[in-house]
């Protein structure tokens, strides 16, 4: 991937390298309330493969669910896509995903057919007074045209590659009704019924037992194999992001630190922010290794530190320059970028 | 369900034996009874009555037997459908009842036709455009109308109308008509005047609903199931009623089953206000001049109604939300 | 205090000494069900659970959801009321109390010495009063501190230890940060000097950085003072920096208990290996390794399996596992520190647990 931003939407459709599925550059999200606006995506690039899983990782308040959101297009009211592109391979042709009407039918038909999502909290991603089969059935019939029994039929199949115990029968259950690893089942059933090209995971595994998230993370291992389908895996749990991604975004304040191949971000980190995350979280290997914290807190998205946003909490802070203006993406091996002045990027500002 | 439902059916028969005592106690409260209201209203208008004729009079009507025996002859009789005899209108209960009925219930009907006809769309279009000036005019409305007092409302559309038509449209047909047999000049007669009661009625109860729908919506818009809808491609129309609409709207289909003991009685200011032949002002009067049997039938029935409202209610509530037909 | 009955403690040493001994708790909550709420069966959270605490040392519950664990911290702090079962409460130099029967002013005296933090920075401080009165409101209720001076200065005092700024006592908690929250309801905590603390979930809702805050600063403080933890949490490697013995719990029985790097490096229960498989590790180099992933969903304790509530998910699963419901007894050769396990075949068995890995020399 070049080092510079693409200055047209021409010129970007040009630098795609073949087999890309989503291309997002320079997405910037902002929110606004009346405390303020908080620029909650502030300038994020990356690619999505064909097949590929690329994680997103950060803590609360990096924008890595608004990133997904935007590329979804499902922002709430007050938040809006202020630049960027987010161009997706549409049977062959690039469309630019901000540009489209954000309730028109042409997403209508992208989501849930080829983009999917699945959420944090099963319970609540399904309409407490309807069936999981109801709306299951009804996510097929929108994206296909299908008889009532035929969609039924693609939806127990779907329950049931999904490991779902007893699908003819639970087909029929409320998610009241299901325990905490059926629901989990359900929803990747629902997002998965029309056989999605690409599959935004927010969160998943995140309010969920390890034995179940173990059984999750495999699922997903699976379908993706089975599908050929790409993922987006967002989360903060660096350890779900080593067991399953290919490469890796690393985000903070809503802007891109780190961005590469998932073992040589998880075994060459550059950004200090990367490093301090990897050194903060206790290791399950033998031994006792310590963990060292990082200095600080995020700091409140209204009141954001100039130039770099990680500097206050920074070990390598170098006073006069990371706080002075923001940082660019460096490459500093193929396919691995850092945004950090201590890589390089001064030159540019004179 | 049939057990919830054996249940209730089971404790009404309690509650009411208790609702028959302490209203029974209530009425008989005040010093006196029919009699003597009844005997000192001639007195004030001159006439004099023998002392004989009054303990004649009481004995006619039971009243010169202890509480006790007063009660249980009310109550058997009320038990096996016996309503008891209006000591003040001089007719069986069951027979003013029945008369008032069909008007009680007419009003009752359209005013609440009204109310949901119109406070279900304001509502939802409250929430869905919430802050707009259509949400802020629906709000001012709604908080007009539910904190005028409905007489008070009656009062001022009375006299409104009398100013700018010159009739004073009290009661539910014209003099003329009053008397008259059914025809169809007598049921436009009827539309003519019924719309003013139906309509004050129902303002209270329409900027409620505004109210309560509204709020019920803003509830379920932002959950996030609507989100995940909205992420499979569902469209706009179903995204807002096959969800939070449907979800938002089950405490105002449960609560219809309140509204059965209304239907019958009708709401009594305004009765009173406005000359309606409905069941309200009967029972004022009745409570006023101790008219015992009158008085105690009348709230027994509200006390049936209501109670067999709520389990509607409770039932209705069962049948559209399946979160609570698992656990009843 | 009598002996403790399970052997326990680092080999050789002699001079530890309990503070809490957990014996043959039970907790059970009637499931009530039809016409007259007639009681239809018992979820039984808690069911036999013994342990003991010994002075100094973190011990740390593990389990994942339902497994009983949080009830059981409720219990020992009394905050539930046990269905049966003691929870034998020693200080230095002072005879032993059953906590279970204490009378309530007795039980609010004890109460000083066993304090608790919990999961939710955001709702467990009261977002009307201001830092000064939440972390005061023990020290005025034990009336440990006569007038404002000295209470204002013990809070300043606490919140130094939990690296706060005491300028801040008459904030409000909204202003800050989940971390830093978290500091504060330490501080609370801390603040009538007790024996015991039991963080119950206390950093699952905290970002990972300032997790490992957290972390650090409970270790500091417990070194400082001379704290006993217990350590009630899901997450493993949490677990393992943190405990020096862990209990592994699974539907209301603790199924296996060790100092925490021989239970790591050698399992002793088929549960206790299937958790350590599955939990992830941030090392893309181990993403292969064979894994056990247990189908079904984790026991429903109001509904539990005959014999080992463990053996319908269990891989190494006999007749005998179906039919008996294992003791909790002590696996580990003579001379060596206990290491119990529930598992008619734990001494069988050649389970594995975490291993070294290349990644691991890169991250020391």
């Amino acid at each position: 991937m070049s080092n510079s931003y693409p200055t047209s939407t021409l010129d970007s459709a040009l630098e795609i390298p073949a087999n890309t599925l989503l291309s997002v550059r320079n997405l910037q999200t902002h929110f606004f309330s009346r405390e303020g606006t908080v620029k909650a995506v502030d300038g994020v690039t990356f690619d999505v493969k064909q097949g590929e899983i690329l994680g997103i990782a950060g803590e609360s308040g990096c924008g890595k669910s608004v990133t997904s959101q935007s590329i979804m297009r499902i922002l709430p009211k007050n938040a809006k896509i202020v630049g960027g592109e987010i161009l997706y391979n549409h049977q062959g042709q690039f469309i630019d995903l901000t540009t489209v009407e954000p309730d028109g039918k042409m997403i209508r038909g992208i989501r849930g057919k080829e983009i999917a999502m699945i959420f944090q909290e099963p319970m609540t991603a399904f309409s407490p007074v309807h069936t999981i089969g109801n709306q299951i059935i009804e996510t097929i019939r929108i994206h296909q045209p299908m008889s009532q029994e035929e969609a039924r039929a693609k939806a127990i199949e779907m329950l049931y590659r999904v490991g779902m115990p007893n699908p003819g029968r639970n087909i029929d259950q409320y998610t009241f009704n299901l325990s905490g690893g059926m629901r989990q089942r359900a929803m990747v059933a629902l997002a998965l019924s029309c056989q999605p090209k690409l599959l935004i995971a927010d969160e998943p595994t995140t309010a969920v037992d390890v034995t179940i998230q173990a059984q999750i993370l495999r699922l997903l291992r699976e379908i993706q194999a089975d599908l050929g389908m790409a993922i987006i895996m967002i989360t903060h749990d660096l350890g779900v992001i080593a067991e399953l991604t290919d490469r890796v975004l690393i985000m903070y304040l809503g802007k891109e630190v780190e961005y590469g191949p998932v073992k040589n971000v998880f075994h060459h980190p550059r950004h200090p922010y990367t490093r301090g995350l990897l050194a903060s979280i206790p290791k399950m290997v033998p031994g006792r290794i310590e963990i060292e914290p990082i200095e600080g807190s995020v700091p409140s998205p209204y009141a954001m530190p100039t130039g770099c946003k990680f500097h206050p909490r920074c070990r390598d802070f170098m006073r006069g320059v990371c706080e002075v203006s923001e940082p660019p993406l460096i490459p500093i091996a193929p396919g691995h970028e850092v945004s950090c002045y201590l890589y390089g990027g001064r030159e540019e500002r004179a | 369900m049939l057990p919830f439902i054996a249940k209730r059916l089971l404790l009404m028969v309690p509650t009411l034996i208790i609702i028959s005592f302490v209203g029974f106690i209530i009425i008989q409260a005040p010093p006196g009874d029919f009699v003597s209201s009844y005997v000192a209203g001639l007195q004030r208008q001159g006439d004099v009555i023998d002392p004989e004729l009054i303990a004649g009079l009481r004995s006619r009507f039971g009243l010169d037997q202890p509480l006790h025996i007063q009660y249980w002859r009310w109550v058997s009789n009320f038990a096996q459908g016996n309503l008891g005899y209006s000591m003040s209108l001089r007719q069986p209960v069951a027979d003013i009842i029945l008369e008032r009925l069909p008007f009680s219930v007419t009003i009752s009907l359209l005013s609440l036709i009204l109310v949901y006809v119109i406070g279900i769309p304001v509502g939802i279009l409250s929430a869905t455009r919430q802050y707009s000036l259509a949400d802020y005019t629906a709000t001012i409305i709604s908080f007009l109308g539910v904190a005028t007092p409905s007489f008070l409302l009656a009062l001022v559309m009375l006299w409104l109308l009398f100013v700018w038509t010159g009739n004073a449209q009290l009661g539910l047909y014209s003099m003329e008509m009053q008397n008259a047999p059914f025809s169809l000049a007598k049921m436009l007669d009827l539309l003519n005047h019924i719309w003013l009661p139906a309509l004050i009625v129902g303002i209270g109860g329409t900027a409620g609903l505004i109210r309560t729908m509204r709020a019920n919506l803003l509830d379920e818009l932002p959950k996030p199931y609507v989100t995940v809808a909205r992420a499979r491609g569902v469209g706009p129309t179903k995204l807002l009623y096959k969800y939070p609409l449907r979800i938002a709207i089950n405490p105002v289909i449960s609560t219809v089953g309140y509204t059965l003991p209304d239907l019958i009685e009708g709401e009594v200011l305004v009765s009173l206000v406005l000359g309606l032949p409905t069941l309200a002002p009967i029972l004022l009067r009745a409570l006023l001049q101790q008219d015992m049997w009158l008085a105690s039938s009348v709230i027994m029935i509200q006390a049936i109604l209501v109670l067999i409202g709520t389990l509607l209610s409770d039932i209705l509530l069962a049948i559209v939300d399946p979160r609570i037909r698992g656990s009843i | 205090m009598t002996a403790p009955t399970i052997p326990h403690g680092k080999a050789g040493s002699s001079n530890e000494r309990v503070i809490i001994s957990v014996r043959n708790l039970v907790k059970y909550f009637p499931i009530e069900a039809g016409f007259l709420r007639r009681q239809v069966g018992l979820v039984k959270a808690v069911d036999d659970v013994s342990f003991d605490l010994v002075e100094g040392e973190t011990l740390a519950l593990v389990g994942e959801s339902g497994c009983g664990k949080t009830t059981t911290s409720r219990c020992v702090i009394q905050a539930l009321k046990p269905t049966a079962g003691q929870v034998l409460f020693q200080m230095d130099g002072t005879p032993a109390v059953d906590l279970t029967q204490l009378d309530k002013k007795a039980l609010k005296v004890a109460r000083r010495n066993i304090r608790m933090i919990y999961q939710d920075p955001y709702s467990s401080l009261n977002p009307r009063m201001t830092l000064l009165q939440i972390i005061g409101e023990p020290l005025v209720i034990n009336r440990a501190v006569k007038g404002r001076a000295e209470l204002e200065e013990r809070v300043a005092e606490l919140l130094r230890m939990v690296r706060l700024d005491p300028g801040a006592m008459n904030r409000y908690p909204h202003a800050f940060s989940g971390g830093q929250r978290q500091r504060i309801a330490i501080a609370r905590a801390l603040s009538l000097s007790p024996k015991v603390v039991i963080a119950d979930e206390a950093v699952s809702a905290l970002d990972v950085s300032v997790q490992a805050q957290i972390l650090n600063l409970l270790k500091e403080l417990q070194k400082e003072l001379g704290l006993t933890y217990l350590f009630v949490a899901h997450n493993l490697a949490v677990v393992k920096y943190e405990a020096d013995r862990v209990a592994v719990m699974y539907a209301g029985k603790i199924v296996e208990t060790a100092e925490t790097e021989a239970l790591y490096i050698t399992p002793k229960h088929p549960y206790t290996e299937a958790l350590l498989s599955a939990a992830p590790n941030p090392d893309p180099d181990t993403r292969n390794r064979p894994r056990i992933v247990l189908t079904g969903d984790v026991a429903d304790a109001g509904n539990l399996p005959t014999g080992c509530a463990f053996h319908p998910r269990c891989q190494y699963a006999q007749d005998r596992c179906r039919q008996e419901t294992p003791e909790l007894v002590n696996v580990a050769n003579a001379g060596e520190p206990a290491h119990l396990s529930a598992c008619h075949f734990a001494k069988e068995l050649e389970l594995v647990g975490i291993v070294a890995t290349v990644g691991e020399a890169r991250n020391g």
